[in-house]
């Protein structure tokens, strides 16, 4: 176990010495997560100048999700796709081999490997959109409420990086599937405002056959102290049974391989 | 004959051969348009939520099957409108292969022409069957497809083709001085798709807002082909926001081919 936290903080700090070689977009990115901000928020007081409340949420409220689902977007963005990239590429030209020989096991190794640190633009963006609304609802969560936060925020990742890995792993038969991450971050878009916002039937199914409310809503219930319980333990059940999901499906996958090159 | 016309009719000649080099390349390619699909599914986001407030009662006149209408629409024209080439030029430049192109007897603009529109061929049908699919099941849809109406919608498309085209050329051309315009380019399509009726209708933005918004050429990306053919403009107001949005594509032409001819001579004088 030490072993791994030891690689996984040399992953990290690898990748922060190639992204410093390359240091001038930051500026760009966080221009782009504000723009992208904008609209989402520019979206939100539309509905708003037609209804007051939406599905029982204020607009206060919804800012929440808002940046929650930033700070999701942030983490796919930051941690999670440049390794299913890297594992596409690796496929599709053959260095898969390399990381299989490593003495370590091979899911960490491919899918731990790289992070995109410049990409903690939309991270800022969003903890900033929730730290405003909380303000402006006068708003503060006392220490049960932000444990169970951070515990709902790690099932979230635990979700999106289980589903991310299950997709990445497709390309093992698939081979040529290159933008196959675009599939959750389309399905993300859904998690820009809240589930209740939706009707039926479009909630049930972001509720409980893709669990993207999980990911945004549930976190700003709590933070609310609006939290329905069974969500929370439904979230994790779920998130629990893809990471292990994955890692059936990954060992499957390396099982079937036979490398492009021999 | 003068020079300009032999020229032209050069050109003319080429295109079948091109657009046919092209839609071959884009057949290769059909496995990733797939994920077009999901792209493209993104609309239904905000229908849905529209759908939900406007069971309460319709919204500045949308209910909730004009919405289902709009969106659905929508997401058909913007595979007509949209397309990508900014990331292609931008490679083209940095890695100097663009010197390829220019080599050759014809001006650039037409391989990313014929590329665009070949694309188009593969990605419509792709996208259209489940859009025509959506609209037989929601009970209640109505489309305005009398001819006049359906050649209004024809030339909206293809203004706002033009607009989105020309705009990125020119984008796409910054490239010769910055190793970013895909990121202005980004900026530019998330502008786009909210000041142009993608994200939420035009209608429901504040009136003020409106006036404006149909004096800039962003609608013809979505909001004035949708509205045209969900019949919520009048074809005088259809045609009069046609020419605005051509008006603007011919200035945004003559800007990208300064931007073009100044970028082109530094980047032979860089010699690569």
């Amino acid at each position: 176990m030490t072993r791994y936290l030891k690689l996984l903080s040399l992953f990290i700090r690898n990748s922060l010495q190639i992204e410093m070689e390359y240091r001038v977009n930051f500026a760009g990115l966080l221009v782009m997560s504000l723009m992208d901000a904008t609209w989402s928020v520019g979206g939100a007081v539309l509905f708003y100048s037609h209804r007051s409340t939406i599905g029982g949420w204020s607009f206060n409220e919804t800012l929440v999700v808002i940046g929650l689902y930033f700070l999701a977007y942030g983490f796919v963005d930051m941690a999670v796709r440049p390794n299913i990239d890297d594992i596409v590429e690796h496929i599709r030209t053959g260095t898969m081999d390399f990381v299989l020989v490593k003495p370590v096991d091979s899911q960490v190794h491919a899918t731990l490997r790289r992070y995109r640190f410049q990409k903690v633009a939309s991270l800022l963006v969003g903890a900033a959109i929730i730290v405003y609304a909380l303000a402006q609802l006068r708003a503060a969560p006392g220490i049960g409420q932000i444990m169970l936060f951070i515990v709902l925020c790690a099932g979230g990742v635990v979700l999106l990086y289980s589903a991310m890995t299950i997709l990445g792993t497709l390309s093992f038969w698939l081979v040529d599937i290159s933008n196959i991450d675009e599939f959750i971050v389309g399905f993300l878009e859904a998690g820009r405002y809240p589930s209740d916002a939706f009707p039926e039937p479009v909630r049930g199914f972001i509720t409980f056959v893709v669990p993207i409310a999980f990911i945004t809503t549930v976190p700003a219930e709590v933070v609310l102290g609006k939290l329905t319980p069974q969500f929370v333990l439904y979230g994790w059940l779920f998130a629990a049974a893809l990471l292990l999901g994955s890692i059936v499906l990954w060992r499957a996958a390396v099982r079937h391989y036979n490398s492009a090159s021999s | 004959m003068g020079y300009h016309t032999r020229d032209m009719l050069r050109t003319l000649r080429i295109y079948p051969a091109l657009l046919h080099a092209y839609w071959q390349r884009a057949l290769v390619y059909r496995a990733t348009y797939l994920v077009v699909l999901v792209n493209a599914a993104f609309p239904l986001v905000m229908m849905s939520i529209w759908i939900g407030l406007a069971q309460g009662g319709a919204i500045q006149g949308y209910g909730a099957v004009d919405f289902a209408a709009y969106y659905l629409v929508a997401i058909l024209v913007r595979r007509i409108t949209g397309c990508g080439i900014v990331r292609e030029i931008e490679l083209l430049v940095r890695n100097g292969d663009l010197s390829v192109y220019l080599l050759r007897p014809l001006n650039p603009v037409h391989y990313f022409v014929a590329r665009i529109l070949t694309a188009r061929l593969v990605i419509i049908p792709i996208v259209a069957a489940p859009v025509i699919f959506g609209m037989l099941v929601t009970p209640g849809i109505w489309l305005n497809l009398a001819p006049l109406n359906l050649a209004l919608f024809a030339a909206a498309c293809a203004v706002g083709l033009a607009f989105e085209f020309t705009a990125q050329y020119a984008l796409g051309g910054l490239s010769f001085w910055m190793t970013q315009a895909h990121g202005v380019s980004a900026a530019f399509t998330l502008a786009e798709s909210f000041l142009g009726g993608y994200i939420v209708p035009l209608a429901l933005f504040p009136a003020a807002l409106q006036i404006g918004l149909q004096a800039l050429p962003f609608q013809g990306g979505v909001a004035l082909p949708v509205e045209i053919m969900t019949g919520r403009v009048t074809p005088e107001a259809a045609v009069a926001r046609i020419l605005v949005c051509a008006a603007w594509v011919v200035a945004i032409a003559f800007g990208a081919r300064l931007i073009w001819r100044a970028g082109v001579r530094s980047f032979s004088a860089v010699g690569a």
